[in-house]
């Protein structure tokens, strides 16, 4: 069973038979769980932590929907990455999601990122977009067309049209 | 990332040293500033824009790059370049540490330019040296014209220093009234 949904069914434990999807040839409907605290898995090097609100897990699609999503992807020796979205699309094979609706995120502690959606691709250990990203700090905010963040060497990267705005200290007290 | 002290770094750098090459010009500074100076405000708004940015933090150590087409912008400066980092080291509380602009690098404000193919600030020395590879680093403003293998900035003493076949001409300015007789030209510096 793959991690994220081994986490699922063991987070659970009496709602073990609604997941096994087909029971005497009747189709199950998608197990729908409340407050979800996955302890975490393994993704190459790192733990990854997830949290929602509410999970629909549906064994048909191989999919898992979470709504309210919290992630935090940890390392040792390394600062965490964190990131929070409206909701979230897991593929159940591969363990890839899609994080959508307010997709927000920081490496360290220093700036954030914003973007619509972001995908995570576990065999890569990165997470990307290609809709307009911004990264924002106390002075500043940087938009791009892009953003690839490589949770391997933690390399950030803003694509297309980079533009950095630098607000006055002045301006940013105000 | 500090994306923000790089881009305010960057304009007191320019701020800087483009007035220092100015003062070492003569013995009328303030005069020979208004020549060649730049004037910049270092906490205006400023826009960076590139193709790319990059940000790796690791350890004590973060790098912010910015890629391909750079341009930064503040009031009436522009300096443009393909490649800008900032390194930073643990304290970043006063900037980075140092950083470096390459490729086809250029300063320009008003009718003042600065063209080199590299140039490297050193924040902790207090340093900044702009080369050209095999080519010369020029400072031009009008006529005036200030060429070097190495033009080397001591941002703390005000201090200019043009190295391998350092090249000077400067044409004196037109006299008005107000500023009485003309300056001579500026002499060539020794070898």
């Amino acid at each position: 069973m793959l991690p994220l949904l081994a986490l699922a069914v063991a987070s659970c434990g009496g709602e073990l038979p609604l997941l096994s999807g087909s029971i005497s040839g009747v189709q199950a409907p998608p197990a729908v769980l409340y407050g979800v605290d996955f302890d975490g898995y393994r993704a190459g090097d790192h733990e990854v932590e997830v949290r929602a609100e509410t999970a629909e897990v549906d064994l048909e699609a191989g999919l898992a929907r979470l709504w309210e999503v919290r992630i935090r992807f940890e390392e040792p020796g390394r600062g965490p990455v964190d990131v929070e979205a409206q909701r979230a699309e897991v593929e159940l094979n591969s363990d890839d999601f899609v994080l959508s609706g307010s997709v927000e995120g920081s490496v360290g502690s220093r700036e954030r990122f914003y973007t619509s959606d972001l995908r995570y691709q576990r065999e890569a250990e990165r997470l990307w977009t290609d809709r307009p990203a911004r990264l924002v700090g106390s002075r500043t905010v940087v938009r791009g067309q892009g953003l690839e963040l490589d949770l391997r060497t933690r390399r950030l990267r803003l694509l297309g049209s980079v533009e950095a705005e630098v607000r006055s200290e002045a301006e940013a007290g105000s | 990332m500090s994306v923000g002290s790089v881009i305010t770094l960057a304009g007191a750098l320019l701020m800087a040293t483009l007035p220092a090459v100015a003062q070492e010009g003569g013995p009328d500074e303030a005069r020979h500033a208004r020549r060649l100076g730049i004037s910049l405000g270092s906490d205006a708004p400023m826009k960076i824009r590139s193709d790319e940015l990059e940000a790796v933090g690791e350890g004590a150590q973060e790098r912010v790059l910015f890629l391909h087409n750079v341009e930064v912008l503040q009031e009436d400066l522009r300096l443009t370049c393909d490649w800008l980092e900032a390194v930073y080291t643990e304290d970043h509380s006063g900037g980075p540490a140092s950083i470096h602009a390459r490729g086809t690098v250029r300063l320009r404000q008003a009718d003042t330019d600065v063209d080199c193919t590299d140039l490297q600030f050193d924040r902790v020395a207090g340093e900044a040296v702009c080369t050209a590879g095999d080519g010369w680093a020029v400072l031009r403003r009008g006529e005036d014209v200030v060429e070097g293998k190495r033009i080397e900035f001591d941002l703390r003493n005000n201090v200019v220093r043009v190295r391998g076949g350092a090249r000077v001409r400067m044409r004196p300015e037109k006299q008005t009234a107000e500023e009485g007789a003309a300056l001579p030209p500026v002499a060539e510096p020794s070898p």
